[in-house]
């Protein structure tokens, strides 16, 4: 039963020889079938027997993580693991081999760190070599200047070598003639720090200082080796306290100082010293990433071979802790569950990886007899996963319930069609389907980001989306809101003359059909309509819109009133399903009366009236149904209400049922409930009491005996009492419990009486919620026919020119795709979600079921490290 | 009459559908949950059209041209 219902599940335990526990587990994440239960769920992470394998597995998850962020940095590409083989290795080893590499790669990062730090200030130093030579140049020419004049002026010695200071001490050499030897710091800084520098400078020294500086553009830095803003600066002084002052300064604002001679050639020579040197430092850079970098080639080679194994491992080691372990006779004890059609599978697994531990033993795989609800599993292939994806957001399905994924894949998709109906829209958005399902298995490789990934995993919803789409737009005959002719001509004439039908003729000759639009065109032939979707003759009439109004609300009812039977139907599946006779009587029957009585009498009236052209008000009909049964025609007043022959009788049979039904569905269950619980409890008071403890208790004895005899591969599962039969039994209590223990009448009475109220009000309220179908079909073929009309035909009919129809078709592009296609399409999506959660599920769906999760490489493999 | 007509033309293609996947080399599962679909499509199809169709048929409004 593929889809209808979740797979069948059992219970099993595995009785694995500790030997062989870490193969046998790897077979099994193989296999990826078996769902591990926690045995040691009251053991903390760090108590349990493998925490030490599980920390090993996490530091070499991090060093992996290093490898990869190394790997990336330096931009290389990370190969795909070719096969389970490459560069698979022991445990150990690889943690061996992992740690000598984090050790070798750390330590050539170092070394790369320590080069290009000396390397950068190098540059500087070369830099502060070229910029502050200059100032001193400067200096020397101005001081020769002024000496120059100095000399002309006053006669002082000409012995005397020309001073750099002389400019600085101009004012001061009037007086005091120099008796204090200027001193100098030369470096860089940078320039965002320079104005405070020189501010604090300047303070420091109560102004008895000279800075210089030059903006030498971006530099690398050499203690963070990130590229700063920097000025090469020469900051004279005069004094010794001044130089101590200087220097801290300098220090605080972590300026780089650099040795500058003062003499001329010294600074030559160590120029060329510090060309060669970085000469020198670039081989060696250049050697070092060449080393490096064939380090990390190596290691992306099988990088991605080793996380997959490292998260194996990881996963194994995970599920080696939910075993409970029995130290004495080396034996782990495992309880799993497996879906029935994979327990072959899982004792081949078993069997060979027994061989491949050459353990003495095999494991023991036999099913175990619990009360506990099974998980829910779908087996669902690419096509149906997402559909069953759209029912699993709102909840997962109690084991074995009927599942609403099947009817989904068709209703969902046509409900949204429903609302989207454009022959167009339906076009454009299979392309784009189109485009993702035939790029598939490219796209599949690709992380798509966010939206167009989820876009892509809904690929198959889009797709049959759209195709629905375009039949739904050729029903409603719209395309882009242009109407078509494909399926024959109008069955509209003029009244007047039957041979004009074309609507277009008539508007343009006004006088040939007055009538035309006055009382409007006449049907040629009543009784037979425009073979499929509505007549073109609609298209643009005044009286379009309250037509198709009328046309799609009634629609609406009868889509809705179909789809909330499909879901009451499936309630009586489920109800057969579990046997549970009662709720088909006292829940199923009346149900289908009161939903059909009511609004199944409407959809038939409604039918009705459209075969018959009968003028009568349904309105009124059903309204007056209530206020005054078996009064149909207003007492003679409205005689077009009375579309058959004994309606009055038929809908007062039909009031006096749904009145009837409604205590049905309320009152018997509970009280039945009640009387057979109080017939067990008499019966088993008999025979002495037998709790739910018993059962337990049992259970438990039966496992240990097991134990004991357990440990030869076994002939597993049939002994053993039909453990999944159990597991049905068990799950067909369905609402009303395992009929064990506490029965709390009133709960259950305050149940049925929620559930009966919900039914009731909901089946006015969930019909009138499909008359969204309508709203949103109307706002889309609105919003469509006025983005047409006023964006593209009206720029066309104003006798715009080229530009302006351009300009035009642009913003009627952007209308289109932006706010139909996306917009539009987005709130359709979710109104179709809604029905189908709220007014289909909520008549059949529990929903209270948990997912199937097995251990399974498959899905390990795609997490990420 | 035409309606008649149409709804045959429907169960034309529920019988091609149901041909298709009946003689297809899917397991017998697989088979049973195409059946639902295709009879799923087709019933939700013959309804909107059917629909579309019965209410034209004697409709109680005119269109009456604009202008």
């Amino acid at each position: 039963m593929e889809l209808f219902r979740s797979e069948e599940m059992q219970l099993c335990q595995l009785m694995i020889p500790a030997e062989a526990a870490h193969d046998t587990i790897t077979a099994l994440g193989e296999v990826g079938m078996l769902q591990f239960k926690d045995l040691n769920a009251e053991r903390t992470a760090f108590q349990r027997t493998y925490a030490n394998q599980i920390k090993r597995c996490d530091e070499m998850a991090r060093q992996l993580r290093f490898f990869t962020t190394e790997v990336e940095k330096a931009g290389i590409l990370v190969a795909p693991r070719l096969s389970s083989e490459q560069g698979a290795m022991d445990f150990d080893a690889l943690e061996h081999k992992l740690a000598q590499l984090e050790s070798e790669l750390l330590e050539l990062n170092g070394n790369s760190d320590r080069l290009h730090r000396s390397h950068n200030e190098l540059l500087e130093l070369q830099l502060v070599l070229e910029r502050a030579g200059t100032f001193f140049d400067d200096a020397r020419s101005s001081a020769d200047r002024a000496q120059r004049e100095s000399a002309t002026a006053s006669y002082v010695d000409s012995a005397r070598t020309p001073d750099i200071g002389a400019p600085l001490l101009e004012s001061a050499q009037a007086f005091e003639p120099k008796s204090v030897q200027l001193g100098f710091a030369a470096g860089t800084i940078p320039v965002e720090k320079l104005a405070a520098f020189e501010r604090l400078l300047f303070r420091a020294t109560r102004g008895n200082m000279f800075l210089k500086h030059t903006p030498v553009g971006s530099v690398a830095d050499p203690a963070s080796g990130e590229r700063v803003e920097k000025s090469v600066f020469v900051v004279f002084f005069a004094g010794e306290r001044a130089r101590q002052k200087v220097l801290k300064i300098c220090e605080a604002f972590s300026a780089n100082r650099y040795p500058f001679p003062e003499d001329l050639t010294r600074q030559r020579q160590m120029n060329a010293e510090v060309n060669s040197r970085l000469r020198e430092l670039h081989t060696t850079l250049e050697a070092g990433d060449r080393l490096r970098e064939g380090v990390l080639q190596a290691i992306a080679l099988t990088l991605d071979a080793w996380s997959i194994q490292v998260r194996r491992e990881k996963g194994i080691y995970h599920t080696l802790n939910k075993l409970s372990v029995d130290v004495t006779r080396k034996v782990l004890v495992a309880e799993a569950w497996v879906p029935l059609a994979a327990r072959a599978r899982v004792q081949d697994a078993l069997r060979t990886a027994a061989a491949r531990a050459s353990s003495a033993v095999g494991t023991v795989f036999q099913p175990v007899v619990t009360y506990e609800p099974p998980p829910t599993f779908h087996q669902t292939s690419k096509t149906t996963a997402a559909f069953q994806g759209i029912v699993d957001a709102y909840g997962i399905a109690r084991y074995r319930e009927a599942n609403p994924g099947v009817f989904t894949i068709i209703t969902f998709p046509f409900l949204f069609a429903v609302m989207f109906g454009d022959i167009g829209h339906g076009i454009l958005m299979l392309m784009f389907a189109l485009l993702l399902v035939l790029r598939e298995k490219k796209l599949m490789k690709h992380d798509l980001g966010d939206i167009l990934g989820m876009m892509f995993g809904g690929r198959y919803i889009i797709l049959l989306m759209s195709i629905f789409s375009i039949f739904t737009g050729l029903i409603y005959n719209e395309m882009f809101s242009v109407v078509t002719t494909w399926f024959g001509n109008t069955r509209f004439a003029c009244a007047t003359d039957a041979s004009l039908t074309d609507p277009v003729q008539i508007m343009m000759d006004r006088d040939s059909c007055p009538s035309a639009f006055i009382t409007g065109l006449e049907m040629t032939t009543r009784g037979q309509p425009f073979a499929f979707g509505v007549d073109p003759a609609w298209h643009g009439t005044r009286t379009e819109l309250s037509y198709l109004n009328s046309l799609k609300m009634k629609m609406s009812i009868l889509l809705g009133v179909a789809q909330m039977n499909a879901g009451i139907i499936l309630s009586y599946f489920n109800q057969r399903y579990y046997s549970d006779m009662l709720s088909t009587v006292c829940e199923f029957i009346p149900q289908m009366i009161f939903l059909n009585g009511l609004f199944g009498y409407l959809c038939i009236l409604i039918v009705m009236k459209w075969a018959t052209g009968s003028t009568a008000d349904l309105y009124h009909t059903l309204i007056y149904m209530f206020l005054n049964p078996g009064d149909v025609d207003c007492g003679g007043k409205c005689p077009e209400n009375k579309m058959f022959a004994g309606q009055a009788g038929l809908q007062v049979f039909l009031l006096i049922i749904c009145f009837i039904s409604v205590p049905c569905m309320l009152l018997p269950k509970p009280l039945i409930l009640k009387k057979r619980h109080e017939k067990r409890s008499q019966a088993s008071a008999s025979y002495g009491l037998l709790s739910p403890d018993d059962n337990a208790f049992r259970f438990q004895r039966f496992t240990d005996e097991e134990s004991v005899s357990g440990g030869e591969l076994g002939t597993a599962g049939h002994t053993r009492a039909p453990a999944h039969g159990a597991n049905g039994g068990g799950g067909g209590g369905g609402d009303h419990g395992h009929g064990d223990g506490e029965f709390d009448f009133g709960e259950v009475m305050v149940h049925q009486m929620i559930h009966t109220i919900e039914f009731v009000l909901g089946a006015v309220s969930n019909t009138a919620s499909y008359l969204r179908l309508w709203a949103l079909s109307l706002a889309h073929s609105q919003l469509s026919s006025v983005f047409y009309d006023r964006l593209l035909m009206g720029s066309i009919r104003g006798g715009g020119s080229p530009i302006a129809i351009f300009v035009a078709f642009f913003v009627f592009t952007c209308a289109t795709l932006g706010v139909l296609m996306v917009m539009e399409s987005l709130s359709a999506f979710l109104h179709a979600m809604r029905l189908h959660w709220v007014e289909f599920q909520n008549k059949f769906y529990h929903g209270d079921g948990y997912q199937f999760t097995p251990f399974s490489f498959e899905t390990i493999d795609k997490e990420p490290l | 009459m035409g309606f008649w007509l149409g709804t045959l033309v429907f169960a034309i293609f529920e019988a091609l559908g149901f041909g298709l996947v009946h003689f297809s080399a899917k397991p017998k599962p697989t088979k049973l949950l195409h059946h639902t679909l295709v009879g799923t499509t087709v019933v939700c199809c013959w309804m909107m059209w059917g629909i579309v169709y019965l209410a034209q048929m004697h409709p109680l409004i005119r269109p009456i041209l604009q202008g």
